[in-house]
């Protein structure tokens, strides 16, 4: 990652600029205390989410194995924050994105602005892979048009190639609270980032199907009950 | 930004109808907004423009479209040892839609693919149902054009038995059913069954050789509203109440026993009186733990008295699942198309199935008696067929069939026995079936008869008074692996697990354990050579537990089976729990 990105999960904090956050726990399912775990400092891999299954190099647990009931304990997320050391205004943010399109040769940038989700296959053997699954995507045009609202867009590519891609970070922070599955089934947790501008992501078209809309328009709803009816 | 734009719009418009609906009613405003006008004008008003408007370019429209809305309402309560382990109240409405493109000597069903049922909203909101209505109809039509191509394309492609399946049809025609039944005031309340619960299950504490035990007490109400474009209109109700107590232990050999009890009604209120019920599991506790030092029986040929509940379960085994009428479903493959569905009894119309003592009829319209509660009356089916009283068995000869609206070449209508478990499709299934003698015998007459078989040599009789029930809850995971495992290297079928046994030996009635029957089958009913004379009803739902079941009820007297197949069972079993139980007082 860029030297300007740190990031690290920190189950202990119960709200974070007025917003609740979903990853709040004081101690985890093996009876550990939750502690920050500092994850990247300045673009460097610092350390793990760990839980009382040891690793090399990492002995101790830091609060972090958590299951859904009756599952079997995993490491997992809790509030994790991405915090940049060097930030923009979100205005100027758009402008560096309009810039870097136009430098590329390109007509628009793409702005994503809210997600039903993804996944990451992380698994050994596996691609290592993620793909997003964008709801509201912008075009944002270099020509300085109005944005232009797009749909069947996802997102792909490769965690590590896609991280090393960031170029900017901005003031604004967005929480996302929400639930996130893996070995140890559901656990509630928090993600926290401000915008980034990313220089590079691969884009795929999404699977439209081939379902006819419809035969009949939408009913009429006006209806009243019949007299007597409560 | 439009989502948010849109949630607010909706609480707005809720907000409205509940203080309206409290405003009229000059009550408080109900938990879930009712309104009987509403469901009954959002399916009429639906399946109007359905049928007048709904065609895709220059495809078929549909010819039949039927709507079946439960309203379901089931509470739940388990209890052991006097303690409420779970307890659980649901309400939902489901709609099942039935489109039909084609036509009756033809069309898209009785191929695959299965029910279209889906979760539609509780409250009687207009708007909602329609929008649901209109798009559940939306998808069956398309799925309907979608699977009447596939099934031409197949039957063009098969050669034989053509000729007979469209000299048949796929859909009889029947005259349309009214029937509007008040619905009673009144929900499922867990809090009806607690005291039943608790205090069954607190009976079977006294009992320290017991080494596990559970009530599970259900109460379901499902409302059944259904509507059809030949005109048919049914909103009529079915309750039903079922506390089954369940209770294991192990012999000194590490032999698995199991017992249980089932009470029935159609309301709690229904249910015998508690002390009653008391006695009952008192009864079956004491025997069960009997049974953990009563003699394991031997391997060998024997002779039968069902009596009890086990007469009518064995009559349910034997005849019960085989004399549904409807064909089984036209495949896609070449080849058999004897499936599963069909009964095994379904071809053998006119001819000898059982001895000539027995005798079977299956009336849904039995009247109610308060203490003989029948679950499997009704008087309209699952297609909107008025249900007919059917003379299945005389004489020991198969006179008829049950049958839905998907007839066969040698029964060309319904008799109102479509009967369909909530989420699945209708088929013949059994409403209220009926078994009676000949001559029906007193018992000391049939223990007479088992003397006789006995005297005779080389046959063991016993009295069986229970056989398991797969429906039972929290089946024991060991216990489902060691049948399984007695049924391997037979070639048969699965063997039949009594619970309750005795040996009658010169008239002395002996508690048994260890005996599995093998190769029961349909035709073990030319075996049956006596008759009882006073019928035991079982009530049970099939094909599901709950709402989501059919409600059924078999009555049978003792039956007496001359010649049945007795094997012990063996296999390895379980040591014993190593410590005695904390509820054994010494």
């Amino acid at each position: 990652m860029p030297s300007f990105i740190s990031v690290f999960d920190d189950p202990t904090l119960a709200t974070l600029d007025g917003v609740d956050l979903n990853g709040f726990y004081r101690y985890d399912d093996e009876g550990v205390d939750a502690r920050r775990a500092p994850l990247v400092d300045g673009g460097i891999l610092r350390g793990f989410l760990l839980s009382r299954s040891p690793t090399r190099g990492f002995a101790v647990s830091n609060g972090h194995g958590r299951r859904q009931e009756g599952r079997t304990i995993v490491s997992r997320q809790g509030n994790l924050v991405v915090e940049p050391s060097l930030s923009v205004a979100p205005e100027e943010l758009r402008r560096m994105l309009r810039a870097e399109a136009k430098r590329q040769g390109k007509l628009y940038g793409l702005s994503f602005r809210d997600i039903s989700g993804g996944f990451t296959n992380t698994a050994r053997g596996g691609p290592q892979a993620f793909k997003v699954l964008p709801i509201l995507v912008y075009r944002v045009y270099v020509d300085g048009r109005p944005d232009e609202l797009v749909r069947g867009v996802d997102l792909v590519g490769t965690p590590l190639s896609a991280l090393s891609k960031i170029m900017a970070a901005s003031s604004d922070y967005q929480t996302f609270n929400g639930y996130c599955g893996a070995e140890s089934g559901f656990v509630p947790v928090s993600a926290t980032s401000p915008s980034l501008l990313v220089q590079q992501i691969e884009t795929e078209r999404r699977d439209k199907g081939s379902d006819k809309p419809p035969v009949l328009p939408a009913p009429s709803i006006n209806w009243a009950p019949p007299k007597g009816a409560p | 930004m439009i989502r948010r734009g849109l949630t607010v719009g909706l609480v707005a418009l809720s907000l409205g109808a509940v203080a309206r609906a409290g405003d009229v009613a000059g009550d408080p405003a109900p938990r879930v907004r009712s309104n009987d006008g509403a469901v009954a004008s959002a399916l009429k008003d639906e399946l109007g423009r359905s049928m007048s408007e709904l065609r895709l370019g220059d495809e078929a429209r549909p010819y039949y479209l039927g709507y079946t809305v439960y309203d379901l309402d089931q509470a739940t309560v388990n209890a052991t040892l006097g303690a409420v382990t779970a307890e659980h109240a649901y309400r939902g409405r489901i709609l099942r839609t039935d489109l039909r493109v084609g036509d009756p000597s033809f069309d898209n069903t009785n191929f695959e693919g299965g029910a279209k049922v889906e979760t539609i909203p509780l409250e009687d909101d207009y708007a909602a149902l329609r929008r649901e209505l209109w798009l559940r109809t939306d998808e069956a039509y398309k799925s309907a054009l979608e699977t009447l191509a596939r099934k031409r394309a197949a039957a063009a492609g098969q050669a034989a038995a053509t000729e007979d399946e469209a000299a048949v049809g796929d859909f009889s025609k029947e005259a349309a059913a009214h029937l509007e039944v008040p619905f009673p005031a009144g929900a499922a309340d867990p809090e009806a069954l607690h005291e039943a619960a608790r205090k069954l299950s607190s009976v079977l504490a006294d009992f320290p050789d017991i080494s596990s035990s559970r009530v599970a007490a259900t109460f379901a109400i499902v409302r059944r509203r259904f509507c059809s474009s030949e005109g048919s209109f049914v909103d009529d109700n079915q309750r039903t109440v079922r506390i089954d107590v369940v209770a294991e232990t192990q012999a000194p050999d590490g032999m698995k026993l199991k017992s249980f009890v089932p009470f029935t009604a159609l309301t709690p209120a229904g249910l015998p009186p508690l002390a009653e019920m008391e006695k009952s599991v008192r009864a079956m506790a004491k025997e069960l733990s009997a049974m953990r030092t009563a003699p394991v029986v031997t391997t060998g040929a024997g002779a039968v008295l069902f009596e009890g509940l086990a007469a009518p379960q064995v009559v349910k085994l034997l005849l019960g699942d085989q004399i549904a009428g409807t064909p089984p479903p036209r495949t896609a493959q070449a080849g058999s198309d004897e499936g599963s569905e069909q009964g095994a009894l379904a071809t053998k119309l006119g001819q000898k199935v059982a001895s000539s003592v027995f005798n079977a009829v299956d009336d849904p319209l039995l009247a109610q008696v308060p203490s003989k509660p029948l679950y499997g009356t009704y008087k309209i089916d699952d297609e909107g067929v008025a249900a007919q009283k059917v003379a299945v068995v005389e004489h020991g000869v198969l006179k008829a069939l049950l049958m839905s609206r998907t007839p066969r070449k040698e029964i060309t209508h319904s008799n109102g026995h479509a009967r369909a478990p909530k989420f699945g499709g209708p088929r013949a299934r059994v409403g209220t079936l009926v078994v009676s003698g000949a001559h029906p015998l007193a018992r000391p007459a049939l223990l007479d008869e088992l003397g006789k078989i006995s005297r005779s040599g080389g046959v063991t009789t016993y009295v069986v008074r229970l056989l398991d029930d797969d429906s039972l809850p929290g089946s024991d995971a060991d216990d489902l692996a060691a049948l399984l495992a007695f049924g391997m290297g037979s070639h048969g079928p699965p063997p039949v697990r009594p619970m309750v046994v005795y040996r009658l030996d010169h008239g002395k009635e002996t508690l048994v354990r260890g005996l599995l029957l093998e190769n029961l089958l349909p035709r073990s009913l030319k075996d049956i050579t006596a008759v009882g004379a006073d019928g035991v009803a079982y009530n049970f739902l099939e094909g599901g537990a709950g709402f989501s079941g059919v409600p059924t009820t078999i009555v049978s007297p003792p039956l007496l089976l001359s010649d049945v197949d007795v094997r012990r069972q063996s296999g390895r079993n379980r040591k014993p729990p190593l410590y005695p139980s904390p509820l054994a007082r010494h």
